[in-house]
């Protein structure tokens, strides 16, 4: 089950998720890079400064202590004494113990000016004093020899370091002068190795490779390099042997460690980029990188010292002075190395959580979805499925929900309509949800199965909206109604069934009541009739009151045909305005002849009742019932049944236990009925409108139902309320008409004297009505002539038409009805008054002929004081 | 916000209490000689402990511990009676044996094989009864007396062996030279030169000779020094009150360790095993 939208975005947003990671990644790359160029540049510079510093110091260290030693020896030589006692010496004067002496005089400054031998040479470069007595004689060592002209001119000198037999030595040489100035011979210092240009250069180091060192021109090293013993383990150097004359300052091609020493000869190797440049230029620098005499990639800064005439070059290894650099920049692709993890681990970490998160929603989603019993399924704005649930796919006879995926459901499930005939996706409701944006509920259409099969469905589509408010997909929810449709027409079967048996139990009931009235009736009509026979011509002032009673019994029975007539099945449905206190005094007194004995009767009817939109056989049958109801509930015991009429306002509280059909709060008017009887428990109060449930013995369980069934047909409610052996009350309330209250029962107060006359043709297929009307007609005034049907009244009205005032007829004819006929005598006069009379409801019967300029209507039968007054009507004053 | 105020004193104050831990030492140059190297390795291995090395010579090195101004005393010889009677709750530790032997150069060694000298030969040079090496035995050659300051440790022990008496008075014609460095520097150049130095400052051209005494030769070796009956010798202490700091024990503890030894012998002395 799957949401392919969210999935996409879900995955749009891990994407974008991965795209700013990767930017910002980028950035700080890029930041890094441009900042480590920054701090390179930056170290570059600063180890460029201090190397040329380092170099400058041991140049000007050079000098300083060159000059302090020729400003020591020369003031030493310029002593009186001293002077002396050189000149002597010289001059060939001396002898062991002046020797001696001097040698004795000269040896505590010598040590503690940091010299460690003395030579005295008389010009031709000879040994004439010194510490030892066997040097006396011997001459100037050979490399010292050149340096013999320039300091015998009176200059001072101090050598480069030269080979001697015990290693190397380094001389300072001053010229001794005589009183008159005039140069006799040298006195020359041996250095101690303090004041060696080692001793020197050796301050100058710092760090793990800066090294200072001098070198000649012919690029040998002067002073003792700061990694001999590399010199050493590479075969460079010999044991024992130290650095100073015997390395040459030249690059071995390659680095040298330990026993790995440069291939060929030294003497072939080409001198070092610093020392090359130094034979061209006085001074240079190297930050690019070249390699030195170790072989190892260095910096370099180098000068030429005129005075000393050598060089001195400051290095120091790449590696070195790029440390703190390397830490950084190492630092920093940790830092990033490091960023980039714990991104990767956060986001592995974020992305299991979002899946536990999405498992743990689908998995509600499923429970929800797979738990109910209504099917479900998506569809995208194509209307393709994009998740169904199991009560779906079951209900459409598939196996499971990967065969509905992706598939058009309209085309598999909605593609016709119940008959067969092709339904287009487009005007479906389904896809109306999409264009409407709106829920689409519908329960008349079909599905169809896999099998091809259609089912009746009920449902619901709901679209589902993005952030934007666009439709992305629709949820169809649907239930199989074919069961649903089985029971509502198995009900309305049983309901018309009941209906049937209810209408002939009631007409029995009725038939029962109604003989028995009609029996007093017409023994009141006989008796009457009787005596009116015998008194007519001894008394006929009292003959004409027992007359006057025989018409008050007709008119009673009048009401009962009525009755009758309602049941007979003409009556059908009529809905009329309807006054619930005289539908019930109507037919309560014909119920009472059936009452038991113990019972009573209590009425408390409300006289100004609006009215209700009811059919009043209908209503009269519902009343007969539950006084029938009451009265066996009563039983052979004694009791009341009291009925009572009013009028409410019922709100939806109120309405909330009643039966019904949702009727809706308003101003509703009610009938009650109560009874002493035996009551009922809850189980019988639940099934008492079931049909055929019955508590009687000889009863048919129809009544009640009967009563529920004309209850929702007219919209209205029922309250029950009952308890075991108190009573029971039902109170059936129907809505009040928005028409005004009338009185349909209610006789035309007649105090009418009023006389037609005039020709008036009397229409009737029955006799004795049409010579009753005569009779009445006669007894107002006009003169009558009659017909039994239409043509025949026709035919009349042709011969006698001028004559004719008005028309009384019969709406129910053979030959020709009494529509059939007003129509033809319309066409003969158009003003023609014409007043029909039926058994019909007169409602009806007016809004049938509505505008079709009918006179008059009178329901069957006709009174003669209605009659009259319906005649004054028609014919107006000026007749 | 006071925790981070705290937490910042804490870093500063750090550092400040680890240099607190600061060991004075001071006393005799000849014990200090080696005691610089010794403090030099000992601080590598303990940064937090600043060793302040002072000479002066062993008297200050007595006076310090006495008055508490240095931790510990460094003395080349042999405390007097009344030295030790002022010294209560003080310890004294041998740390090593400073030997002087008496030197020439090359020249009168191999040249001329004056290879040993009674006891008697050199007192007598150095009171300059004897000024020619002909008179011991060597070449027709004016003898070149090198001294030392008097007070220096090498030459009380060696006027103590040699003279009798440890503050010998110094011949006027003898050349009076500082460090030993410059004593071995002229002995090296000369060939007439007599001097004498601590062992560990004897070089390739630098040679000890045997003192005679008794008509017994004593060479300078280590293995007569460690015997006792090399008459130059004595033996290196150092001095410290009993309530001392735990870094000072523990600083003591290494200069009586057997690490020292090579920093002992590169100070030219000898340990005591």
């Amino acid at each position: 089950m799957q949401w392919n939208a969210s999935e996409q975005s879900r995955h749009a947003v891990g994407n974008s998720g991965w795209i700013v990671a990767v930017a910002f990644l980028l950035l700080a790359s890029l930041l890094s890079w441009f900042s480590l160029h920054a701090i390179r540049t930056n170290m570059l510079n600063v180890v460029q400064s201090e190397l040329r510093s380092v170099n400058h110091w041991v140049d000007s260290s050079l000098a300083t202590q060159g000059e302090e030693m020729f400003g020591e020896t020369i003031s030493l030589v310029s002593e009186f004494s001293i002077q002396h006692a050189l000149i002597t010496e010289i001059r060939g004067l001396g002898d062991a113990d002046t020797h001696f002496k001097f040698r004795r005089d000269m040896a505590a400054w010598m040590v503690s000016h940091q010299f460690r031998d003395f030579f005295v040479f008389n010009a031709s470069g000879r040994v004439v004093a010194g510490m030892r007595e066997a040097d006396v004689g011997a001459s100037m060592p050979e490399p010292l020899l050149p340096h013999l002209a320039t300091i015998l001119a009176g200059n001072h000198k101090l050598t480069h370091p030269f080979a001697t037999p015990d290693g190397f030595d380094t001389w300072v040489m001053v010229p001794v002068a005589d009183a008159s100035g005039e140069v006799v011979g040298i006195f020359a210092l041996v250095l101690a190795e303090e004041r060696h240009f080692t001793a020197i250069v050796v301050k100058s180091r710092s760090g793990l490779s800066n090294e200072t060192y001098l070198v000649n021109r012919q690029g040998t090293l002067l002073t003792r390099s700061r990694f001999e013993d590399g010199l050493h383990s590479a075969g460079l150097l010999k044991p024992e042997q130290n650095s100073v004359l015997t390395v040459r300052v030249a690059d071995p091609g390659l680095k040298l460690v330990d026993a790995v020493r440069g291939s060929g000869n030294t003497d072939d190797w080409p001198l070092t980029h610093a020392v090359a440049d130094l034979l061209k230029h006085p001074d240079g620098v190297d930050m690019q990188g070249y390699r030195n005499y170790r072989g190892v990639q260095v910096f370099g800064v180098w000068q030429w010292d005129k005075i000393l005439n050598l060089g001195v070059i400051t290095e120091i290894e790449i590696d070195d002075a790029l440390s703190e650099y390397y830490n950084i920049r190492n630092l920093l692709i940790a830092l990033l190395s490091g960023l980039m993890l714990l991104g990767l681990l956060l986001n592995s970490t974020y992305s299991r959580y979002r899946h536990k998160l999405e498992r743990e929603a689908t998995y509600h989603k499923d429970l929800l979805l797979e738990s109910t019993a209504e099917a479900i399924y998506g569809i995208d704005p194509q209307g393709c499925c994009t998740f169904a649930n199991k009560s779906c796919v079951r209900l459409l006879g598939f196996d499971s929900a990967e065969q509905l995926m992706g598939k058009n459901m309209h085309a598999l499930i909605h593609h016709s309509h119940v008959d067969g005939s092709a339904y287009d996706e487009q005007s479906s409701h389904i896809m109306r949800a999409f264009r409407n944006k709106t829920r689409v509920y519908k329960r008349d259409e079909v599905f169809w199965r896999r099998d091809g099969s259609a089912f009746p469905v009920e449902y619901w589509s709901h679209p589902i909206f993005d952030e934007q408010g666009e439709t992305i997909g629709c949820v169809v929810t649907f239930l199989d109604i074919s069961e649903l449709r089985d029971a509502e027409r198995q009900r309305s079967r049983i309901e018309k069934q009941v209906q049937h048996a209810q209408r002939l139990e009631s007409l029995g009931i009725l038939a029962g009541g109604i003989a028995h009235d009609f029996n007093n009736i017409l023994s009141a009509i006989l008796g009457n009739a009787a005596l009116a026979q015998r008194k007519v011509i001894n008394d006929p002032i009292d003959a004409k009151q027992k007359l006057e009673k025989i018409v008050q019994s007709c008119d009673r029975a009048a009401v009962l045909c009525r009755q009758m007539l309602a049941y007979s099945g003409k009556g059908k449905f009529i809905v009329r305005a309807l006054n619930l206190s005289a539908s019930v005094e109507e037919i309560t007194h014909l119920l009472e002849v059936s009452l038991e004995k113990g019972v009573v009767l209590k009425y408390a009817l409300e006289e100004e009742l609006p009215a209700v939109e009811a059919d009043e056989a209908q209503i009269q049958q519902l009343i007969m019932n539950l006084v029938t109801n009451a009265n066996e509930a009563i039983g052979k015991k004694s009791g009341v049944i009291s009925i009572s009429t009013g009028a409410m306002q019922a709100d939806s509280n109120y309405l909330l236990d009643c039966y019904g059909d949702n009727p809706v709060p308003g101003r509703y008017a009610y009938v009650e009925v109560n009874d002493t009887g035996c009551g009922m428990d809850a189980a019988t109060r639940d099934k008492i409108f079931d049909p055929f449930f019955t508590t009687k013995f000889t009863g048919r369980g129809l009544g009640m139902s009967a009563v529920l069934g004309i209850v929702r047909g007219h919209k209205g409610a029922l309250k029950l309320y009952s308890e075991p052996k108190r009573g029971s009350s039902f109170k059936f309330m129907l809505p009040v008409s928005s028409s005004v209250v009338m009185d349909q029962m209610m006789e035309p107060k007649a105090q009418d004297k009023w006389r037609g006359h005039g020709l008036v043709m009397v229409v009737d297929d029955e006799q004795a009505v049409r010579e009753a009307a005569i009779m009445m007609l006669e007894d107002i005034g006009f003169i009558t002539i009659s017909a039994e049907n239409g043509l025949q009244a026709l035919e009349l009205y042709r011969q006698r038409g001028p004559e004719i005032v008005g028309v009384l007829m019969d709406l129910t004819m053979p030959k020709m009805g009494g529509e059939e006929c007003f129509r033809e005598l319309r066409r003969i006069n158009p003003d023609i008054k014409v007043v029909l009379t039926s058994g019909y409801n007169e409602q009806d019967a007016i809004q049938h002929f509505a505008g079709k300029r009918l006179a008059a209507f009178i329901q069957k039968p006709v009174s003669p004081d209605r009659l009259r007054g319906v005649m004054h009507k028609v014919m107006g004053d000026d007749t | 916000m006071k925790i981070r105020l705290f937490i910042l004193l804490l870093v500063l104050l750090l550092p400040l209490s680890a240099a607190a831990q600061i060991i004075k030492v001071g006393g005799s140059t000849t014990v200090k000689a080696f005691m610089d190297s010794a403090a030099e390795a000992y601080q590598k291995l303990h940064p937090d402990v600043q060793i302040d090395v002072q000479g002066g010579g062993s008297g200050v090195g007595i006076a310090g511990v006495v008055d508490r101004s240095v931790h510990i005393g460094m003395v080349s010889r042999e405390l007097s009676v009344s030295e030790k009677a002022g010294m209560s709750g003080v310890k004294q530790i041998a740390v090593g044996i400073d030997a002087v032997a008496v030197a020439v150069s090359d020249q009168l060694f191999y040249g001329h094989h004056i290879h040993s000298l009674s006891k008697e030969s050199i007192a007598a040079i150095y009171s300059g009864e004897i000024d020619n090496w002909a008179a011991v035995g060597g070449p027709d050659r004016h003898i070149l007396v090198l001294e030392k300051a008097m007070h220096t440790g090498t030459r009380q022990v060696f006027a103590h062996g040699i003279l009798g008496q440890s503050k010998a008075p110094v011949l006027p014609q003898a050349v009076v030279v500082g460090p030993n460095k410059h004593m071995r520097t002229l002995l090296a150049a000369s060939d007439q030169a007599i001097g004498f130095l601590p062992f560990g400052e004897l070089d390739a051209h630098v040679h000890g000779v045997e003192i005679i005494v008794d008509g017994k030769a004593y060479a300078p070796t280590v293995d007569e020094v460690l015997s006792g009956a090399y008459p130059l010798s004595r033996v290196l202490y150092l001095l410290v009150s009993d309530d001392a700091p735990d870094y000072v024990r523990a600083f003591l503890d290494f200069l009586t360790s057997p690490n020292v030894v090579r920093i002992l012998k590169q100070a030219g002395y000898l340990p005591l095993q």
